[in-house]
């Protein structure tokens, strides 16, 4: 009896079973996945998921003419050999730093919100503000449809959106951004390691779990448990979509301040480019309920979106305004977090996290498995 | 999921349902009417709809609900959409527990010139 009962407590021991996590970690581990996400077609944007549109898309994104004066390409600061980011704190426009770090444009299908602001509740109108933004691309719609009936894409974008002519300057802008959403839905990050253990659990093999590194899996379990980093980081994405005060500074430079997500609110609610309006192709309207009934106060302030960290550890620096050199710093931040300088009246979600070293280094090792080839 | 929507396809045919198909929701007055939640698993960080059936004769009045984290001191970052359906029955929609955890339902009634207040618990995965 004392052997059967040694052997049954053996073979159920999550060492056995390959991995070091409880079952409760592994439940939610499973919620990661799986990866990729099923493609499934923007119902607001009438060229997403056609094949045309994201060609076009990708040359569009990658050709300067978009900008006044072909001075630089969405790719110029999404550079597509840098994760679609690059690799400096803040991001530079027309001769100006601007306020916050380059966001990849990886992963984006399906978001509830855009930017690190949420200034845009779909993915075309987030491709559509760096156009007309004077500190970025710079055109106007007028300029712009200029430049799209002159140049080589007049073709295949009469192709999709029928001829230059009877389209407002307005309606090419949104049309240009639509093709340039319909290429950026397709910037998916590949399985990775992370993921090659989350499908060996949920199949039950021990063999292939046993083979994420150890380190990688203590990372995890801190990153279930004690580091609290899936209250916001969750999901497929490893995002919840929405906006918190993560103790980073908020001010920008001498009497300037980033408004974080109450400036988004601002914009977005004054905005006719979201899924309420009239620019959707959506007859049903269906994600106009996020905007029609989205919350707006004075907490907002200073709040910033919960970036997904699929390809994290490929995107330094980090935070909104790139403050953060690697993925060490990060952890640092929140292991020793200044409470004092989080809003009085906000969310104590955050404490600092008291992790040791060789914690510290686990949870990197995680961390960096969620960009880690499968 | 499935029985949210067969209790919505009865609701909207004005069928009464059976006041004992959910939860019930924790009065803080002993002469409050009796009255369920019906909430199938909850996703976490995705839109959601739930019902809340009052199970008494008298007509609601207004209902109103809010949903908090009480440890983290926020609330719901999208307001409830609520559709008053036949029988004293209610359907709340785009609701997003956009965090796992604590939180408490709060349900404010209205029925003649008297108002309840209701709570419920839930755990978030």
């Amino acid at each position: 009896m004392i052997r059967f009962v040694i052997a049954f407590l053996v073979l159920s021991s999550p060492a056995f079973a390959g991995h070091l996590l409880t079952q409760e970690e592994v439940e939610k581990t499973l919620s990661f996945g799986p990866w990729p996400p099923q493609f499934i077609a923007d119902q607001s944007n009438r060229v997403s998921g056609n094949a045309d549109a994201i060609a076009l898309g990708e040359r569009l994104f990658n050709d300067p003419i978009l900008s006044q004066g072909g001075v630089f390409a969405c790719a110029s600061c999404h550079n597509p050999d840098q994760a679609f980011a690059t690799p400096i704190p803040r991001a530079v426009g027309r001769g100006i730093e601007l306020e916050r770090n380059t966001p990849s444009v990886r992963n984006l299908q399906g978001m509830r919100w855009y930017g690190w602001a949420g200034r845009s509740d779909n993915l075309w109108a987030a491709s559509l503000h760096p156009l007309v933004s004077e500190q970025e691309l710079a055109q106007t719609t007028v300029s712009l449809k200029g430049v799209m009936v002159t140049s080589q894409y007049a073709e295949p974008f009469e192709g999709l959106f029928g001829a230059l002519e009877f389209q407002s300057p307005e309606e090419v802008l949104v049309n240009v951004a639509k093709t340039l959403a319909a290429y950026q839905e397709t910037l998916v990050t590949p399985p990775t390691s992370f993921d090659a253990f989350r499908d060996a659990l949920d199949v039950g093999d021990s063999e292939a779990a046993a083979a994420y590194p150890k380190s990688a899996q203590r990372g995890l379990k801190l990153f279930l448990g004690r580091g609290n980093c899936s209250f916001c980081h969750n999901g497929p994405l490893f995002t919840n979509n929405e906006f918190h005060d993560a103790g980073v500074p908020y001010f920008t430079g001498l009497n300037k301040v980033d408004e974080g997500r109450h400036r988004g609110l601002k914009r977005v609610l004054n905005s006719p480019y979201t899924l309420a309006g009239s620019w959707s192709d959506d007859p049903a309207r269906e994600g106009a309920w996020v905007v029609e009934s989205v919350r707006y106060s004075h907490a907002d302030f200073g709040m910033f979106k919960t970036p997904s960290l699929r390809g994290v550890a490929e995107t330094a620096p980090y935070m909104h305004h790139g403050g953060l050199e690697d993925l060490e710093a990060v952890i640092r931040h929140y292991n020793t977090i200044n409470l004092e300088r989080m809003h009085t009246d906000g969310e104590f979600i955050l404490s600092p996290l008291g992790l040791t070293e060789s914690e510290i280094a686990d949870l990197v090792a995680f961390l960096e498995s969620l960009s880690t080839p499968r | 999921m499935i029985r949210l929507a067969v209790f919505f396809f009865l609701a909207s045919c004005g069928i009464a349902i059976a006041c004992d198909d959910g939860e019930p929701l924790i009065p803080d007055d002993a002469n409050a009417p009796r009255a369920q939640i019906i909430l199938d698993s909850v996703p976490l960080s995705k839109p959601f709809s739930l019902f809340i059936h009052v199970c008494d004769q008298a007509d609601v009045g207004d209902l109103n609900i809010e949903v908090v984290m009480p440890r983290h001191q926020h609330g719901l970052n999208y307001t409830p959409k609520i559709t008053t359906l036949d029988n004293n029955q209610f359907k709340i929609e785009n609701m997003v527990f956009h965090m796992p955890g604590f939180w408490e339902f709060r349900v404010t009634l209205t029925q003649g010139k008297n108002t309840f207040q209701y709570t419920y618990p839930h755990s978030q995965k």
